[in-house]
């Protein structure tokens, strides 16, 4: 008896395709698909955990209003990302200056192990401090390599730089985090 | 490549879980302080934002399409009203265009306060309406509603100078009361001239 063979699930570029026909259901299988790591991103980025939600949604909106223009040859997410920077960077400069929120009790994780999650919450705490003092360009190729394990040629057609920049940018985002945090 | 360099660009691969550390990688990073403090780094960074609550896909979703359809209809309407005042604005153009080559000119200024000009007849058996007397102008003309107006061709200004024209208008636009200030009036008339105005009169 031979199992049934499962088809491949649509690619992004199909379910873009399809969204630009008219088939919502595809943009739904997109945000599945990329809201968690974008709303990760955001807030490692800088972003306060009660404000990922809005940025999450705001920065869909303006992808799926522009899907058009989206290069295929480039991933939608680091699309998203890129669109998600600009917002963030637009938020930041509305605030004037409010980069980062504290983290309240609701952000600390509740799971079996309290004080080690305490233990990492600061550490995370600490980390999303020191990321956001970085400049802009560091932080995001940093933030771009340890969460979406991003080459840096895909980095740099992101960000409009060159890989070998991209690579610079990630190797002073490193020493300057050591000597933050460590 | 050093053995750092290399290890630094394997980091967010096995952090990620697409791969792993082979025995040389794992020794050097066991002697290497700086590889072990970017590799801690590395496993950080990725964990970072892991506790945020998880997204609702369909609620985004729902939400974004939601404010994509706003935004169509109100594109539309917009569009819509666009169109409409282009119009507007195109029958306003074709009006005065028309208008200024009928060679048309209002021989009242709006808002002079002076009555409206008596209409021409056209021949001799159409009747006319009377006047309104010069002192006592109409209502509608006091509270500086806009008189009708009509051609009235005048070709004895035509030979006039610019300076006399203008002397003409600015006549036209002072206040009743300013151009008869100097006209004599019968009810300022001596008892004297009444007499003999009655005299004359009377043969």
């Amino acid at each position: 008896m031979s199992a049934t063979p499962t088809p491949d699930p649509p690619t992004d570029a199909a379910l873009a395709a399809a969204y630009r026909q008219g088939h919502q259901p595809a943009a739904t299988e997109l945000v599945r698909r990329h809201a968690g790591a974008l709303g990760r991103f955001l807030y490692a980025s800088g972003a306060a955990a009660a404000d990922v939600d809005d940025l999450v949604q705001e920065a869909f909106f303006r992808a799926f209003r522009s899907l058009a223009s989206w290069r295929a040859e480039g991933s939608i997410r680091s699309w998203l990302f890129t669109i998600g920077g600009n917002l963030l960077r637009d938020e930041f400069r509305k605030a004037k200056g409010r980069r980062m929120l504290p983290l309240g009790d609701r952000d600390l994780a509740d799971h079996a192990d309290p004080q080690g999650d305490l233990v990492a919450s600061e550490a995370e705490q600490r980390l999303r401090e020191g990321l956001a003092r970085l400049p802009r360009l560091q932080r995001e190729v940093f933030l771009r390599r340890v969460q979406q394990g991003s080459a840096y040629e895909e980095i740099a057609a992101a960000l409009g730089t060159t890989p070998g920049a991209a690579r610079v940018h990630y190797h002073h985002a490193v020493k300057r985090l050591k000597e933050l945090i460590g | 490549m050093t053995p750092c360099t290399h290890l630094s660009d394997r980091m967010p691969e096995v952090a990620l879980g697409r791969g792993g550390w082979t025995l040389e990688e794992e020794r050097h990073l066991a002697g290497c302080e700086d590889c072990r403090a970017e590799w801690a780094l590395v496993t950080a960074g990725g964990r970072v934002g892991a506790a945020l609550p998880t997204l609702d896909a369909a609620r985004v979703a729902a939400g974004v399409l939601e404010r994509i359809r706003h935004g169509r209809v109100r594109a539309r309407r917009k569009a819509s009203r666009m169109a409409a005042l282009t119009g507007l604005a195109a029958a306003a153009m074709v009006a005065l265009a028309v208008w200024a080559n009928r060679g048309g000119r209002s021989a009242v200024p709006a808002g002079s306060g002076l009555p409206a000009p008596a209409p021409v007849a056209a021949s001799p058996s159409e009747s006319v309406p009377e006047p309104a007397p010069r002192s006592s102008p109409t209502p509608s003309v006091a509270r500086g509603s806009v008189a009708p107006t009509i051609d009235l061709p005048m070709p004895e200004l035509d030979s006039l100078p610019a300076e006399a024209l203008d002397s003409i208008l600015t006549v036209l636009d002072e206040p009743l009361a300013q151009v008869g200030a100097d006209d004599q009036q019968p009810d300022d008339s001596g008892d004297r001239e009444l007499e003999q105005m009655l005299a004359g009169m009377e043969g």
